[in-house]
C-alpha cells in the first residue's frame, strides 16, 4: 500500500498529542513551582530578616556592634545563610556575620544594591532590609543565603520526566489494547476485501470485533459478502439450469426432428403400395383376383396409417392426462386371443411361427379391454416387426396370487443392453440402420408402457443382445373376483342388421362422404350424400332421414350452423345427429354439443365405429346422450 | 554613629591645608571622638523608647515625654537640637534644666550631669519618689541610686543598669535595652 497504514497514523498521532500535553503540562507546572519556591525562599529570607532587624535595633540605638554581632551569630542555625551585615545609618559597617571565611566581606561595598529589595540569583539570594526605631532609620541589615530552588527544580523536573515515562508506557499500553480493537478489525476486513478481490472467493468472511461500531461495520461488510455470495451462487445455479433446459430443449428438438422425418417416413411408406393398388384398380383390365388384392393392400395400408395416428394421439392425450380408462372386469386371456387373431395374418405373411400357450380358462384383471388389446396387439405387431423371416414368436402367460404376467418372446434382432431402458422413451428407436424395410415410429412401446402404468401394471424388456432375440413381459393386478356379469371384448362384424335406416352424410371431402356411403350401403342402409352445408340441409328437410353424419368445415353452412338450423325446424328436430370432424379438442366437442349434436367423432373415423354407433342410436330409440369413443 | 560634624570636617582641612597627606588620612582614621554631651543626649532621647512607665505617668496619649536635666547644660542643649521634632513612642519629647528644689512630679527622665554631683543625692530622693528613670553621669551613679548611669567602655560610651533602681522607681527597663548595658546590677554593690 502506498498510503500510510491506519496503525501509524493513529500511533503517530497518539504520541504527538500526548506528549505535547505532557510537555505543556509539565512546562507549566515547572513554571508555576519555579515561582512559588523562589517567593518563598524571599519570603522566608525576608521573615528572618525582620525578626533580626528587630533585635539589632537596640544595638544599632545604642551603637553596640558586639551585641549585633551577637545577634547575627544567631544565624548559625540557618545552614543557607551565607554572610549577613549589619550598617549603621550612615551606610558604615557595623557588624557582620560570615558562615566561612571563604565568603568575602563587605558585599553590598562592591556589589551594592541598587535599592532595598532582594536580588535573586541562581543559588544566591540577597536582601538589604532597613532598620528602623520610632520611625527613623537605624541602619541597614543585609543578608546573603544559599537558595536549592534550582536543584529543587531539577528534582521536580526529574520527578515529572519519570511520571511523565511512566504515564506515557502506561498510556501506549492501553492504545495498544483500544488500537487493537479499533485497527486490527478494520485491517482484517481490509484484508478479507483484498483476498475476496483477488481470489474471488466470496465465503471468506472477516472475524467479528469487541468494539460495536466497528463490529457493525465487520457486519454489514460479511453481509455484503453473503449477499454478493448467494446472489453469485444463485446465478451460477441458475446458468447450469438454463444450460440444462437449453440442452434438454436441443435433445428434445432433435428428438423431434428425427420424428418428424421418421413420420413423414412411415407415411409415406404406405402411400406407395397405395398408389400401386389405385393404378391397378383404374385400369380396366385388372382381373378381380388383381382387384381383390389391390383391395387388400390398400385396406392393411389405410388401417396402417390411421393407427399410426391414433397412436400418436393417444400418447398426447396420455402425457397431457386426458385419457381415460373405461374400467370393467376383463379377461385378459380372452384379450390375448383378439390380440393374435389381429397379428396371426401378419405373422403368416412374413412367415412367423407364431406360438401361444393361452389357458382356456378366464384370466381376470381390472382393465379397459379395448386399451389392454391395444398393448398386446402393439408387443405382437413389434415382435413381428422386428423378426426376420422364418423367425419364431412365444407368447406364455403365468399368473401368481399377486397377478399375471405375460411374456412375449421372438427370435429377431434384439436390443443392446444401454438402449434397453430408452426403448419405452418417445420417439427413441433402435438402431436406424436396423430400422430399414421395418417400419415404426418408435411410438407403440411408449403408448403401451404408459397404458400398462395406468393399469397399475409394469411392462420391461429383456434381451441378451443384438441378434439374440428379446422378451417384452407385461404384469398386471389380478381382480380380487371373478366379475357377475362378463364384459364383452369388441369384435369386427358383430353388427346388428340396420337395414331400412336412412341417414343423410354430408361432408365436403367427396372422397370420405363417397366412401362411407359405401360403407353404410353395404349395411344396408340408404343413403344420402351432399357436400356442402346448404345442400345439406334442404335435403334433411326434404327427406326427413333417421339420422344425419355432417362435417363441421363445409362452405355455405358450416356444421354447428346447420345442426342448429335442423335443430330449430320442427320437421327436422328429431334427426340423431353426429358430427365428424377433423378437430377433436374438448371446446369443439363443447361446440357441436351446444349446436345440437348428438355424438362428436374425430376424423380418421372407421365406417365400423360409426356404424356401431347408429347401431346404439337406432336401438335406443332416442337420441344418445353425448357421450363416445373418440371425444377429447 | 552619628554622621562627623561638617564643621569639624572645615576645621580638618583648614588643619591639614599644608599638612601631608599621610598625616591628614591618620587624623581621620584616628576617629577623633565626637564629644561626649553629644551622644550621651543621643542616649537620653532614646532611653523612653526601651522604658515602661506605669499607665498614670501620661495625662494624655500624646502628652510628651519630660527629660529633665540637671547639671549638663552641653546636653541640655544638643538633647533639645534632637527632639527637635521627633516622636519617641509617638510622643513628643521635652527637654528642660532640673535644679535641686524643682519638683521631679512632672518629669520621666531626670539626667544628673557632673556638673550636679553635689546635688546629685537630694535629686535622687525625689526622683526615685516620683517614679522617674534616673540616668547620672557620675563615678558611682548607681550606687547612688541611678537606674542608669553612663560610662566609658574601651573608649566608647555606654551605660549599666540597676533592675533594683528601677524596681524602685517603678519603671520596666526592655530586655532589648538591657542586652546592650555594658553590665546589669540587681542592686547597687
Amino acid at each position: 500500500m502506498i498510503a500510510t497504514s491506519l496503525r501509524k497514523q493513529l500511533t503517530k498521532a497518539f504520541m504527538l498529542t500526548t506528549l505535547v500535553a505532557f510537555a505543556l503540562n509539565a512546562g507549566l507546572i515547572v513554571a508555576y513551582e519555579f515561582e512559588r519556591y523562589r517567593e518563598e525562599a524571599v519570603a522566608e529570607l525576608h521573615t528572618q530578616e525582620t525578626i533580626l532587624a528587630k533585635a539589632l535595633v537596640p544595638s544599632l540605638v545604642f551603637n553596640d556592634p558586639e551585641a549585633a554581632a551577637q545577634q547575627l551569630s544567631s544565624l548559625e542555625e540557618r545552614r543557607d545563610v551565607l554572610a549577613a551585615e549589619v550598617f549603621s545609618a550612615n551606610g558604615r559597617p557595623f557588624a557582620q556575620y560570615r558562615r566561612t571565611p571563604l565568603v568575602p566581606a563587605s558585599l553590598p561595598a562592591q556589589n551594592p544594591l541598587p535599592s532595598l529589595g532582594s536580588r535573586f540569583s541562581n543559588d544566591e539570594l540577597e536582601m538589604a532590609y532597613d532598620v528602623f526605631h520610632d520611625g527613623e532609620r537605624v541602619g541597614t541589615l543585609y543578608l546573603r543565603a544559599r537558595h536549592d530552588v534550582l536543584k529543587r527544580l531539577g528534582s521536580y523536573a526529574v520527578i515529572q520526566a519519570l511520571v511523565m515515562a511512566v504515564s506515557l508506557g502506561l498510556a501506549l499500553v492501553v492504545f495498544g489494547r483500544v488500537r487493537g480493537r479499533i485497527v486490527e478489525p478494520i485491517a482484517r476486513v481490509a484484508k478479507v476485501a483484498e483476498t475476496v478481490i483477488s481470489e474471488r472467493d466470496w465465503k471468506l468472511r472477516a472475524p467479528a470485533a469487541e468494539t460495536r461500531e466497528i463490529d457493525a461495520l465487520v457486519q454489514a461488510f460479511n453481509g455484503m459478502l453473503a449477499e454478493v455470495e448467494a446472489n453469485s451462487s444463485e446465478l451460477r445455479r441458475e446458468v447450469a439450469e438454463r444450460e440444462r433446459a437449453e440442452q434438454d430443449l436441443r435433445a428434445g428438438d432433435r428428438r423431434k426432428d428425427e420424428f418428424l422425418a421418421t413420420l413423414a417416413h412411415e407415411i409415406r411408406n404406405p402411400l406407395a403400395p397405395m398408389m400401386n393398388a389405385l393404378s391397378l384398380l383404374r385400369r380396366e383390365d385388372t382381373l378381380p383376383k388383381v382387384r381383390d388384392k389391390a383391395l387388400g393392400i390398400l385396406d392393411r395400408q389405410l388401417r396402417h396409417v390411421i393407427r399410426l395416428i391414433d397412436d400418436l394421439l393417444d400418447v398426447s392425450r396420455i402425457t397431457t392426462g386426458k385419457l381415460s380408462l373405461q374400467m370393467s372386469n376383463v379377461d385378459l386371456n380372452q384379450v390375448l386371443r383378439s390380440a393374435l387373431e389381429l397379428i396371426e395374418p401378419v405373422a403368416r405373411a412374413r412367415r412367423l411361427e407364431l406360438e401361444a400357450a393361452i389357458p382356456a380358462s378366464p384370466c381376470w384383471v381390472i382393465g379397459d379391454s379395448a386399451r389392454l388389446l391395444q398393448v398386446f396387439s402393439n408387443l405382437l405387431s413389434n415382435a413381428c416387426r422386428y423378426t426376420p423371416e422364418g423367425g419364431r414368436i412365444d407368447v406364455g402367460t403365468r399368473s401368481d396370487s399377486h397377478g399375471v404376467g405375460v411374456d412375449i418372446t421372438d427370435t429377431g434382432v434384439g436390443i443392446e443392453p444401454a438402449f434397453q431402458e430408452r426403448v419405452f422413451e418417445l420417439f427413441e428407436q433402435g438402431d436406424k440402420s436396423l430400422e430399414r424395410g421395418n417400419t415404426g415410429l418408435g411410438i407403440g412401446l411408449t403408448l403401451s408402457r404408459q397404458l400398462v402404468l395406468l393399469h397399475g401394471g409394469t411392462i420391461r424388456v429383456a434381451s441378451d443382445g443384438i441378434g439374440r432375440g428379446s422378451t417384452f413381459t407385461v404384469e398386471l393386478p389380478t381382480a380380487v373376483s371373478a366379475p357377475q356379469n362378463l364384459a364383452e371384448v369388441p369384435a369386427a362384424g358383430n353388427l346388428q342388421s340396420l337395414a331400412g335406416i336412412h341417414i343423410l352424410v354430408a361432408d365436403d371431402n367427396v372422397d370420405f362422404a363417397e366412401s362411407l356411403q359405401v360403407a353404410l350401403e353395404s349395411a344396408g342402409i340408404a343413403v344420402r350424400t351432399v357436400n356442402d352445408g346448404r345442400a345439406a340441409l334442404a335435403a334433411a328437410q326434404a327427406h326427413e332421414p333417421d339420422l344425419a353424419i355432417l362435417d363441421i368445415g363445409m362452405p355455405g353452412l358450416n356444421g354447428y350452423d346447420l345442426a342448429r338450423a335442423l335443430r330449430a325446424d320442427a320437421a327436422t328436430t328429431a334427426i340423431v345427429l353426429f358430427a365428424v370432424s377433423g378437430w377433436g379438442q374438448a371446446s369443439d366437442k363443447d361446440l357441436a354439443s351446444q349446436a345440437g349434436f348428438d355424438r362428436h367423432f374425430v376424423k380418421p373415423v372407421t365406417p365400423e365405429t360409426l356404424l356401431e354407433a347408429i347401431a346404439e342410436a337406432m336401438a335406443s330409440g332416442r337420441r344418445p346422450s353425448m357421450v363416445g369413443t373418440r371425444e377429447t | 554613629m552619628r554622621p562627623v560634624p561638617t564643621s569639624w570636617k572645615s576645621c580638618q582641612r583648614w588643619l591639614g591645608g599644608v599638612v601631608v597627606a599621610v598625616l591628614a588620612m591618620a587624623v581621620a582614621r584616628a576617629q577623633a571622638p565626637i564629644e561626649e554631651a553629644v551622644v550621651e543626649a543621643a542616649y537620653l532621647h532614646k532611653f523612653p523608647g526601651f522604658v515602661d512607665w506605669p499607665a498614670d505617668a501620661f495625662k494624655t496619649p500624646d502628652s510628651p515625654i519630660v527629660i529633665g536635666v540637671a547639671g549638663a547644660h552641653r546636653v541640655l542643649e544638643e538633647l533639645t537640637k534632637v527632639a527637635r521634632g521627633r516622636l519617641v513612642l509617638g510622643r513628643p519629647v521635652e527637654a528642660r534644666a532640673i535644679s535641686a528644689g524643682d519638683s521631679p512630679h512632672d518629669i520621666h527622665v531626670l539626667f544628673i550631669g557632673k556638673d550636679a554631683a553635689a546635688e546629685a543625692q537630694v535629686l535622687m530622693e525625689e526622683a526615685i519618689k516620683a517614679h522617674v528613670l534616673t540616668v547620672t553621669d557620675l563615678p558611682a551613679g548607681l550606687k547612688s541610686g541611678a537606674v542608669l548611669d553612663f560610662v566609658q567602655v574601651d573608649g566608647r560610651l555606654r551605660f549599666e543598669a540597676s533592675l533594683g533602681a528601677a524596681h524602685r522607681a517603678d519603671v520596666k527597663l526592655s530586655s532589648k535595652l538591657l542586652s546592650v548595658a555594658a553590665r546589669v546590677v540587681e542592686e547597687a554593690p
